[in-house]
């Protein structure tokens, strides 16, 4: 089986690296999985909880928005955080979804699309903490 | 005896310096070692953030339209420093200080400081400060990088500034660092060999733009990473060698104390023995 040798680099460390079966991720409009012999490809992601498929079964992660960039075998996923689901707080996800829900519900957000995002960012935490083992 | 007293007390004032360096040795070998490794780590994202950026821009160079990139002609200059917020690492601040400084001659440049160490320099040498940030060497965080970035992305695109100087200390190793300046805006991007045919989403120009923003802020925080690490590594080789100073000095003190002592108990001696022979 073909493989793509990913990597998901963080402002922190280089948080995955390693040789997969398939990437699913979420862009721009949807969901797209990147599988092996891909054309060159540069997209933007958005926070989501992603599948890595690999020869050992499915792992999952929480990723913020980013960008990818498929060139040949290698694939980098360029994002400033990702987190495996053990190291999810849970309780701060929850905190952020709602305050985001309230100040959307209020209606008086000075920057809607950055409080759009943050709720995002929380459904993905706590999606990918439910894929915890 | 006023003597041996002295210097009793001269040992006594090196022994708490030196108890103060090795605390500070210690404390910046801790924050070195994670300040290291965050270094290590910010320049593999940068280099991948700056490559792709690289890959959008060779795209469609001719096509891209940004006030990023150079567009316009330079009339000013904003120079950033970035020094520590506190002293006693050796020549960390004053080399980055004295690089920044001389970039600025005959430039019409304004200033814009990170650290209370660049922030005290040029208030003292009557410069054209455009803002000051402080207390942000200690605990670096992304979040500062932003606000730091966003200033700095505001003074160029109302225009009151048409290209920004960056000037850090980029961190070698444990010994060394070297005085860095680089350009930051307009932006300096290769243009690739163009044979690599991205299939892009969305257009090159909307990633462009939300990327750019992205780049610089990233840009801002390797260098604060980049001179934390030299900080840190500066404080604990200025520290270690005071340290050491404090020792050898320790030693010749003791040595003198010593033999002012005997000289003291000879001389007491022979007044003893001066004496009964006088009785006799």
């Amino acid at each position: 089986m073909p493989t793509l040798n990913l990597e998901i680099v963080t402002l922190d460390y280089v948080f995955f690296k390693g040789e997969v079966e398939a990437v699913k991720l979420k862009g721009l409009d949807g969901y797209f999985e990147i599988l092996p012999r891909h054309a060159d490809y540069i997209a933007t992601v958005m926070p989501e909880a992603i599948t890595i498929k690999t020869s050992q079964g499915n792992k999952y992660a929480f990723i913020s928005k980013g960008v990818i960039k498929v060139q040949g075998d290698n694939a980098t996923i360029i994002v400033n955080t990702a987190e495996w689901p053990h190291e999810i707080d849970i309780e701060r996800a929850e905190e952020a979804e709602q305050r985001a829900r309230e100040q959307l519900r209020e209606g008086r957000v000075s920057n809607e699309a950055k409080v759009e995002m943050a709720l995002q960012r929380a459904l993905a935490r706590k999606k990918t903490f439910g894929f915890r083992k | 005896m006023s003597g041996l007293h002295d210097i009793k007390l001269r040992i006594k004032s090196v022994k708490n310096t030196k108890q103060i360096t090795k605390a500070m040795n210690l404390v910046a070998t801790i924050k070195y070692k994670k300040a290291r490794e965050w270094a290590e780590h910010i320049r593999i994202f940068q280099d991948r953030y700056k490559s792709l950026m690289e890959d959008v821009y060779s795209n469609s160079y001719d096509k891209i339209q940004s006030d990023f990139l150079p567009v316009r002609e330079i009339k000013k200059t904003l120079t950033v420093v970035i020094t520590a917020d506190r002293g006693l690492c050796g020549a960390y601040n004053s080399s980055i200080l004295r690089m920044a400084a001389q970039g600025m001659v005959g430039k019409n440049a304004s200033v814009l400081t990170i650290g209370s160490k660049a922030k005290e320099y040029f208030k003292q040498e009557l410069y054209e400060v455009a803002d000051s940030f402080i207390n942000v060497s200690d605990d670096i965080t992304y979040h500062d990088a932003r606000l730091i970035a966003e200033r700095i992305i505001e003074l160029y695109k109302t225009r009151q500034v048409d290209a920004v100087m960056l000037y850090y200390n980029q961190f070698v190793s444990t010994i060394k660092y070297i005085p860095t300046e680089a350009q930051l805006l307009p932006l300096v991007l290769n243009r690739k060999d163009s044979s690599n045919r991205f299939v892009y989403e969305p257009s090159p120009q909307e990633m462009f733009d939300e990327y750019a923003v992205e780049f610089i802020i990233d840009t801002i925080f390797a260098a604060m990473l980049e001179a934390s690490a030299s900080e840190q590594s500066s404080r604990m080789t200025a520290m270690s060698s005071a340290t050491d100073n404090a020792d050898s000095m320790m030693e010749e003190l003791s040595m003198f104390y010593n033999r002012a002592r005997q000289a003291a108990i000879t001389n007491e001696l022979s007044e003893i023995v001066g004496g009964t022979e006088a009785l006799k």
